[in-house]
């Protein structure tokens, strides 16, 4: 498509290959849990069994949050996030901002959790990182998301390590459109009985081309959200304000009003809620009410974008007076196209701009890159081991991690099944997932042949998948009719995913080895 | 000037040099970019766009063939956006000290 | 509007799929009925709905259109019916 000079087409091609083998097996593990924690809420609903009904904002808010306000020392008044989280609970966390040494602009304060009868479940005291840790019943959830974000590395070095595998994906696409040179012809070629190379080039460049817009959009949207607060405010708050990460986040994020900090009892939350799901049609998903107890006070709900929009929508009242004041933007105190970019980053990233639907293409498009990634890593192998390079444990590691990850995972599921009634997920959801990669790194030095190892691992993937419904059951989670009863479908479906896949899993692995086995038969009637 | 030499300046500039230079315009960019209609348009767009314009000079640096002009992009980008950084940073000092006095 | 536009789409990349000269080639299957104006207008054809989405500004349904596109004509570069010869 694009004919570059035969020099810096052999050099695109040594940039696309070598950030792909040196970068390629942590990018396919960021790659293959962001393609799971798409679902990461779908995930927890069904891993957690969660099947209470009415969704926590349909409920009267304005009487606990005045009672908890009441008990909760007035320095935390300075902010408060209302969300609802776990079986339909709500949380409420009050808490004020603060610089933390290294500069960086903090949460700290306490946070409370309430059942549906409206009594305290929950309460804990400490920074935001640590009231928005792991609970036993999101354990599963939480897990997907730190591996992606984080690669469960400490801050800030796994936000830049992500980062850069994100830039190595961005490298990866474009040098891959500059050195394909027949792009949209070749785009329907997957050839199945050349060599290894050419089967393993068609596929990696097949999956890569159509999946090329969206490469290009998750690793550029990835490394925004990576660098975002670890190097990007720091550095232009550094630039624009002197080093002060409050007033970039004032600027930014800040009302742009007069403080006025006389006291006045912030205004009913209920009629707040109940105002804005009139003009939005939906119930807010996030709300925070700034200043509580002062005249300044605000309250903004945070609700799902519109139709046909991506943006996240936000309203914005009065506190004191509960009054309706405008729709705001996401970002900043009016429409801008920086804070219209920001925003759309979220959305473009997540898949969650049209609930289920996008989400479900979001999961195909992750797919997608993982192919492309798995593949290319063995395409780069395959090319070598051709030329006689002895890159056998290459190929095994490559075998090892692109099966043994989701393997992990799958064994990190059913950890949580099996702990989260006892209460103590939290520890054994990662240690699962570390005891099912020892197996599969131990399969890596025991079995044989690469062959071989990557059939067991497949099997294995295919077991678990189709274990894991009657397990969930077993363990004590909700059954289908109870589960549809609390309008919880989600439940139904991702167990009927998981069977049918492992299902299909072992019925392609039984295929490929009756077609094998009819080969040998073939070659050697001859002889016979 | 060697090959060898100049594959060498070339992997500066698209290595290290990219990954020092894109911050610097990041940060130069604050101060230039006009504001916007909500006042913000300078401080977020240049965070938005900072995967960009790294990938941007990583593959000028890989794909021009005049190096002199690799080094000239790079090396004045750089001087400009630093220079801006530098000359506002400069002149928030002696606004302190006044005030202290 | 987004469903009918991917399924409209989808069905210009299939039939551009079965038209593919370079794919037929390797299946070594005979040449396909479209010319190559044919199949450019159906080029045009399933990228239409995607440009009509987004002179409309409906982002959100580009998106899913862009998405469900992607993801099913890779599906469909994949599809391997049964007898359909050596490839």
């Amino acid at each position: 498509m694009i004919h570059l000079p035969r020099e810096e087409t052999k050099l695109m091609v040594a940039v696309h290959g070598w950030s792909g083998i040196i970068l390629g097996l942590l990018l396919y593990a960021v790659v293959l849990t962001g393609m799971v924690a798409v679902f990461a809420e779908e995930i927890g609903v069904w891993s957690a069994g969660h099947v209470a009904q009415g969704a926590a904002f349909e409920r009267p808010i304005d009487a606990p949050l005045q009672k908890l306000a009441r008990r909760t020392p007035a320095e935390f008044h300075e902010a408060v996030d209302v969300y609802e989280v776990g079986d339909r609970n709500l949380g409420l966390f009050f808490h004020l901002h603060e610089t933390a040494p290294n500069g960086e602009v903090i949460e700290r304060g306490i946070n409370y959790q309430l059942d549906r009868s409206g009594r305290v479940v929950g309460e804990q005291r400490g920074t935001g990182e640590q009231v928005f840790g792991p609970s036993n019943d999101d354990a599963l959830s939480h897990f997907l998301i730190d591996t992606h974000v984080q690669l469960h590395v400490p801050d800030p070095w796994g936000l830049l390590l992500t980062g850069i595998l994100g830039l190595a994906m961005l490298v990866a696409a474009i040098s891959g459109l500059l050195i394909h040179r027949h792009l949209f012809k070749d785009i329907f070629t997957l050839r199945r009985s050349a060599s290894a190379v050419l089967v393993d080039r068609d596929r990696h460049s097949v999956a890569g081309t159509w999946s090329l817009p969206f490469a290009f959009i998750l690793a550029f949207t990835g490394s925004f959200f990576s660098f975002y607060g670890t190097v990007g405010v720091p550095i232009v708050a550094m630039a624009a304000f002197g080093g002060s990460q409050e007033a970039f986040n004032e600027t930014v994020y800040g009302s742009g009003e007069k403080p006025d900090p006389s006291p006045r009892i912030t205004g009913s939350l209920d009629h707040i809620v109940a105002d804005a799901r009139g003009r939005i049609g939906q119930l807010p998903t996030f709300i925070t009410i700034e200043q509580f107890g002062r005249a300044d006070a605000r309250v903004t709900t945070f609700h799902d974008p519109k139709a046909g929009g991506i943006e996240p929508v936000s309203l914005i009242y009065r506190g004191a007076t509960g009054a309706y004041v405008r729709e705001s933007p996401s970002i900043g105190t009016r429409p801008s196209v920086g804070g219209t970019l920001t925003a759309i980053m979220g959305p473009l990233h997540f898949g969650n701009f049209a609930g289920l639907a996008s989400k479900s293409v979001w999961f195909g498009l992750g797919f997608a890159m993982c192919y492309v990634t798995f593949t290319g890593l063995r395409l780069w192998l395959v090319r070598r081991r051709d030329g006689g390079s002895a890159l056998g444990w290459l190929e095994r590691i490559v075998t090892v991690i692109g099966f043994g990850l989701p393997l992990a995972l799958l064994g990190a599921a059913i950890g949580f099944f099996f702990t989260m009634p006892l209460g103590t997920a939290v520890f054994w959801t990662p240690a699962s997932f570390l005891i099912v990669s020892a197996a599969a790194i131990l399969a890596g030095f025991t079995i044989p042949t690469n062959g071989l190892l990557m059939r067991a691992h497949q099997i294995a993937i295919g077991a678990l998948l189709v274990a894991m419904p009657p397990i969930r059951l077993l363990t004590g989670g909700p059954g289908w009719g109870a589960a549809l009863a609390a309008g919880q479908p989600m439940i139904v479906a991702i167990d009927l995913m998981t069977f049918l896949a492992g299902v299909w899993t072992l019925w392609r692995l039984i295929a490929a080895s009756r077609a094998d086995n009819s080969n040998v038969s073939a070659r050697l009637k001859p002889a016979e | 000037m060697l090959p060898r030499t100049r594959k060498w300046i070339r992997i500066g500039f698209a290595g290290p040099g990219a990954l020092i230079v894109a911050p610097v315009i990041m940060a130069g960019m604050a101060l230039w970019l006009p504001r916007g209609a909500a006042g913000i348009d300078n401080l977020v767009i240049p965070l938005v766009l900072v995967p960009l314009i790294w990938a941007a000079l990583f593959f000028h640096a890989c794909l021009d063939s005049r190096l002199s002009r690799v080094a000239i992009v790079s090396l004045g980008l750089f001087a400009v956006h630093f220079g801006l950084v530098a000359h506002n940073l400069a002149d928030a000092e002696p606004a302190r000290t006044e005030t202290r006095e | 509007m987004p469903t009918t536009a991917t399924v409209f789409s989808l069905a210009m990349l299939f039939l551009l799929w079965r038209e593919n000269p370079k794919r037929r080639r390797t299946a070594r299957l005979p040449g396909g009925n479209l010319t190559l104006a044919s199949r450019q207008l159906c080029v045009m054809a399933a990228l239409l709905p995607g440009i009509i989405l987004a002179l409309q500004g409906n982002a959100s349904a580009f998106l899913m259109w862009l998405g469900s596109c992607a993801v099913g004509g890779w599906m469909i570069a994949n599809f391997h019916p049964i007898g359909s010869g050596r490839q």
